[in-house]
């Protein structure tokens, strides 16, 4: 794990802005803290996620009362996040009678 | 009311029709016109046009007619398969159309976007930012481009955006939203 130049420069650049690594779960998921804890998820540029690989790690973070974020890792390490999140709609109040 | 299919989409050419389903939900679109607000409704003296999503959710309720250029009357299950003839994913896609219509969302092409849909909840001219929705096709997995490509999606959305798939095999609508982090 420590021999993956990849997750080590998200881990890097999280602690430059502050983050603590509070615990690793998996290769490519661990919860960091600044404030509050985040779960985060690397994704390297390239490889795949399938749908349902995408909506565990959501509801892990749905469970774990923690913002889930994807740490999105170029081919050469520059690090970019993005929050995810399941949408639940509501009907819309604006067209409560509409066909 | 009546609407004639002239190739994948539907003309209203009685103006009155065209404006009451406009009114409706901000169904189709005005030929010659872009963004006509509600109360311009009544001003606007075009034919209206539906897409084919439109025009098979209309008919599915019962609201719209469709028939062909002689007049003959086609049957939503007909619209269905000229869609599936014609249209890439079109099953999957009308189904996230219609899981949105259902919950009352006013859905428009999402072409501008570079999307599938832009979804509003009150309507086009009216909100200032769509939800936009991009299609996932279901046995394709998401990678980090499909994210930042996304978030680039439009200056005016926030680089949020949102990715609509069904879920098999249960066939459900699942909706991820994503949202640039400033950590």
């Amino acid at each position: 794990m420590a021999s993956d130049v990849l997750l080590e420069q998200v881990l890097r650049d999280l602690r430059l802005r502050g983050f603590r690594i509070v615990e690793q779960l998996a290769d490519n998921m661990f919860i960091g803290e600044k404030k509050e804890k985040y779960l985060f998820y690397v994704m390297v540029e390239g490889v795949e996620v399938s749908i349902s690989t995408m909506l565990k790690v959501i509801n892990m973070g749905e469970t774990l009362s923690m913002p889930v974020v994807l740490a999105l890792v170029s081919n050469d390490g520059t690090v970019t996040y993005y929050f995810v999140r399941r949408i639940r709609l509501t009907r819309n109040v604006y067209y409560a009678e509409a066909i | 009311m009546k609407g004639v299919l002239r190739g994948l989409a539907v003309v209203v050419e009685d103006v009155e029709s065209g404006r009451e389903l406009y009114r409706r939900g901000f169904y189709g679109r005005f030929l010659g016109y872009d963004k006509v607000k509600r109360e311009e409704v009544d001003k606007v003296d075009a034919p209206l046009i539906l897409a084919l999503y439109e025009a098979l959710y209309l008919a599915e309720k019962g609201v719209l007619t469709v028939v062909d250029e002689n007049g003959v009357e086609i049957p939503p299950q007909q619209l269905v398969e000229l869609g599936r003839a014609r249209i890439k994913n079109f099953d999957d896609i009308y189904k996230i159309y219609k899981y949105f219509r259902d919950l009352g969302y006013v859905v428009k092409s999402g072409l501008k976007f570079g999307a599938l849909f832009s979804v509003y909840e009150k309507g086009p001219g009216i909100d200032h930012a769509p939800m936009v929705v991009v299609f996932l096709e279901p046995d394709k997995g998401i990678s980090a481009t499909d994210i930042t490509r996304g978030g680039r999606l439009g200056h005016s959305v926030k680089k949020t955006f949102t990715l609509a798939t069904v879920l098999k095999p249960a066939g459900e609508v699942a909706l991820l939203g994503f949202t640039w982090a400033r950590l």
